[in-house]
C-alpha cells in the first residue's frame, strides 16, 4: 500500500529532477554549446552547473527565511495587487516553459517517430497525456520515475558506452581555442536550461519540514547528475560528430542512437528504444510545469472545486505556445521573453519577495 | 449525464489515436533495400539498390514484388531516386539498408561526389549508420550475389565486419563521411571492393580523393 498524503520522499525529488534537468538540456544543448565555444563547451558545462549550485545556494537561503514556499509567503506579505501581477507572471513562466517542453517533444515524436503525420495532432495527444498525468497528482508521478530511473539511465550509460567505442580521437584534439566570453555565453546557455532549480521555492509544501536541508541536497545532487550526464554526453557527441558538424545538428543525442552500430541480434533495436529516455524526460518538464500552473491558476481563483477546468485552460494555453513556437521556426520571440522576463523573474522574484516581507515586518515592529 | 460524456470522449479519444496510422504505409507496401550502388558512367550518375531475396523476410518473391529492377541513370542523385522509386511497386524503406558502394568513376569526379553527399546529408535518405566502401565496377558485385548464402547487402556487411576484426582495415560509416563535410579532419580510407571469379576481396584501402588526393594507395 502506498500513503496519499501529497507529500515525497527526498529519494524521489532527486530523480524527479534528474528527469527535469536531463530532457531538454541534453537535446537541446550540445549544439549550442558546439557553436559557441567547440570543444571548449566543456568547460562551459562546468561553470554553468557552477552557476547552478550558486543560485540554489541562494535560493535556499532565501526559502530558509521565509520558513515556507514563495507563494505562501507572498500571500501572506504582499499587497493582494501586487501579488496577484507575481503569481500571474509565474504562470506566463509556467505556461511558457511547458509550451517550450510540448514543442520540443512532439518535434522529436515527429521527426523520429512518425515523419508526416501532422503536428497539432500530436500536441494533443501529449497535452492530454500529460493532463491526466497531472491529475494523478504528485506522489503518482514521483512513484513512476523512481521506477523508470534505474531502467532508463542504466540503458543509457550502455549506450554510451558502445557509442564510446567508437569515437574518433581526432575530433577531441584541441581544447583551450574558444575566447573567454564564448565559453560565458555556452555557460548561461547550461544555467538557462538549469531554469527547473526555480521549482524548489515551491517544493516545501511537498515535503516534510524536517527534511528541507536533505531536499536542498537532493535537488544539488540531482542537478549535479544531469551535469555529469551532459558532459559525458558532450565529449561523446563531439568524439562522434566533431564540433562543426555537431552545430548543424538540431538534436545530435538522438542522431547519435540512430548513428551506433549494434552488433548481435539482442541488442539490435536498443537503440530505438533509447529515444524513449527523452520521450519521459521531456514528458516529466512538461507535467511538472503543468502542474505548477494549474497549483498557480488555483491560488488566483481561489477555489479548489474546478481544478480539472482550470488545468483544461492551462492546457489550452500550452498547446497555443507550442503552437506558435512550431510555426516560428527560430522562437526568437520565446528567447525574448526569457532573457527579459522569465530569467530575470526567477532570478529576482525571491530576494524582492523577501525583502519586502523584512520591511513590512521591520515597519510593524 | 456525467458518465455518458466520459464514455464518449473517450471514444472520440480512442478514434482520434486509431486515425494516426492512416496516412502510414502498411509493412506489406513496402521492400527494403539492403545495399545501394552509386557510381558515375557517362558523365551521368548512375543508382541502384540491392534487394533481399524476399521469401526470407515476407514470403513473397522478388517476381511477384517487382523490386527486381535495373539501376537507373540521370544527371542528378536526385532525379535518379526518383526515377528508380518510380518503377518499384512498393516505397522503398531504406532503414534496413546495410551496405552503400560507390564506384570508382563517381570518387574520382570531386565535384559530382560532393553532390552526392550533398544530397544524402539533405534528404537523410540513407541510415546514418551504414556501411560504406568503394568498389571499381559496383555491378561486378550482384553477379556473386546467386553464389550467396544471403542477399549481397547482408553478405557485405557481416564481410566487412569480419575483414576489419582481422585486421584489413576500419571500416567508415556514412554519417561520419557525411560529418567530415563539415568538420575536415579525417584522411578517409574507405574499403575497395574487387571480384575475382565471383568471389568478393577487400585487400586494398581507397583514399577518398579531395583536390590533392587523387589515388588508390596499397595497403
Amino acid at each position: 500500500m502506498f500513503s496519499n498524503n501529497n507529500r515525497i520522499s527526498t529519494r524521489q525529488v532527486f530523480r524527479l529532477f534528474v528527469f527535469d534537468f536531463v530532457g531538454e538540456s541534453t537535446l537541446i544543448l550540445p549544439s549550442q554549446l558546439a557553436a559557441f565555444a567547440g570543444n571548449d563547451g566543456l568547460a562551459s558545462i562546468v561553470l554553468g552547473g557552477i552557476m547552478g549550485s550558486l543560485y540554489l545556494w541562494y535560493l535556499a537561503y532565501v526559502l530558509k527565511k521565509m520558513e515556507t514556499d514563495l507563494v505562501t509567503y507572498m500571500e501572506r506579505i504582499l499587497p493582494a495587487w501586487m501579488k496577484k501581477i507575481f503569481l500571474v507572471l509565474l504562470l506566463v513562466y509556467f505556461t511558457g516553459m511547458a509550451g517550450y517542453g510540448a514543442y520540443i517533444f512532439s518535434d522529436v515524436i515527429q521527426k523520429g517517430l512518425i515523419a508526416g503525420e501532422p503536428f497539432p495532432l500530436i500536441l494533443i495527444l501529449v497535452l492530454l497525456t500529460a493532463g491526466y498525468a497531472v491529475c494523478g497528482g504528485i506522489e503518482s508521478r514521483a512513484r513512476v520515475y523512481e521506477i523508470l530511473f534505474v531502467v532508463l539511465f542504466v540503458l543509457l550509460a550502455v549506450m554510451l558506452l558502445i557509442a564510446a567505442g567508437d569515437l574518433e580521437m581526432e575530433y577531441l584534439y584541441g581544447f583551450f581555442q574558444a575566447d573567454t566570453g564564448s565559453v560565458m555565453k555556452g555557460s548561461l546557455a547550461v544555467f538557462f536550461c538549469l531554469m527547473p532549480l526555480f521549482l524548489l521555492a515551491f517544493f516545501p509544501s511537498y515535503v516534510q519540514k524536517a527534511k528541507w536541508g536533505k531536499l536542498v541536497h537532493a535537488v544539488h545532487a540531482a542537478m549535479w547528475f544531469a551535469i555529469g550526464v551532459l558532459a559525458v554526453l558532450y565529449v561523446i557527441l563531439l568524439g562522434s560528430f566533431g564540433s562543426r558538424s555537431l552545430t548543424t545538428m538540431k538534436y545530435p543525442a538522438i542522431t547519435l542512437m540512430s548513428s551506433i552500430h549494434l552488433r548481435g541480434s539482442f541488442l539490435k533495436r536498443l537503440d530505438a528504444f533509447m529515444i524513449a529516455i527523452w520521450f519521459f524526460t521531456l514528458f516529466a518538464l512538461v507535467t511538472v510545469f503543468l502542474f505548477y500552473a494549474q497549483e498557480l491558476v488555483q491560488k488566483l481563483r481561489k477555489k479548489d472545486t474546478h481544478k480539472k477546468w482550470y488545468l483544461c485552460g492551462v492546457m489550452a494555453a500550452v498547446f497555443g505556445v507550442a503552437e506558435m513556437l512550431h510555426q516560428s521556426s527560430h522562437g526568437e520571440w520565446f528567447r525574448d521573453y526569457l532573457l527579459y522576463i522569465g530569467i530575470p523573474l526567477f532570478l529576482f522574484l525571491p530576494l524582492f519577495v523577501l525583502l519586502w516581507g523584512k520591511g513590512k515586518k521591520r515597519h510593524e515592529g | 449525464m456525467k458518465g455518458k460524456i466520459k464514455k464518449y470522449v473517450a471514444l472520440v479519444l480512442s478514434v482520434q489515436q486509431l486515425l494516426c496510422g492512416c496516412s502510414a504505409t502498411e509493412l506489406e507496401d513496402r521492400c527494403f533495400p539492403m545495399m545501394a550502388v552509386v557510381d558515375e558512367k557517362d558523365g551521368q550518375i548512375f543508382f541502384g539498390y540491392g534487394f533481399p531475396k524476399l521469401s526470407q523476410k515476407d514470403n513473397t518473391d522478388l517476381e511477384e514484388a517487382r523490386v527486381n529492377i535495373a539501376p537507373v541513370t540521370g544527371k542528378t542523385m536526385e532525379s535518379c531516386v526518383q526515377t528508380y522509386d518510380s518503377g518499384l511497386e512498393k516505397l522503398a524503406d531504406c532503414n534496413h539498408m546495410k551496405v552503400l558502394v560507390f564506384g570508382e568513376n563517381l570518387m574520382e569526379d570531386t565535384g559530382r561526389y560532393a553532390d552526392v553527399l550533398s544530397y544524402l546529408k539533405q534528404t537523410g535518405l540513407f541510415p546514418r549508420n551504414i556501411y560504406v566502401c568503394v568498389a571499381e565496377d559496383p555491378l561486378a558485385l550482384f553477379e556473386t550475389e546467386e553464389d550467396l548464402p544471403q542477399d549481397l547487402g547482408s553478405y557485405l556487411e557481416q564481410y566487412l565486419q569480419n575483414q576489419e576484426s582481422a585486421g584489413s582495415g576500419k571500416l567508415f560509416k556514412l554519417g561520419r563521411l557525411l560529418d567530415e563535410k563539415e568538420n575536415h579532419i579525417l584522411q578517409i580510407m574507405l574499403p575497395y571492393l574487387e571480384t575475382e571469379d565471383h568471389i568478393i576481396f577487400w585487400k586494398t584501402m581507397y583514399r577518398v580523393p579531395d583536390d590533392r588526393f587523387l589515388y588508390k594507395q596499397e595497403k
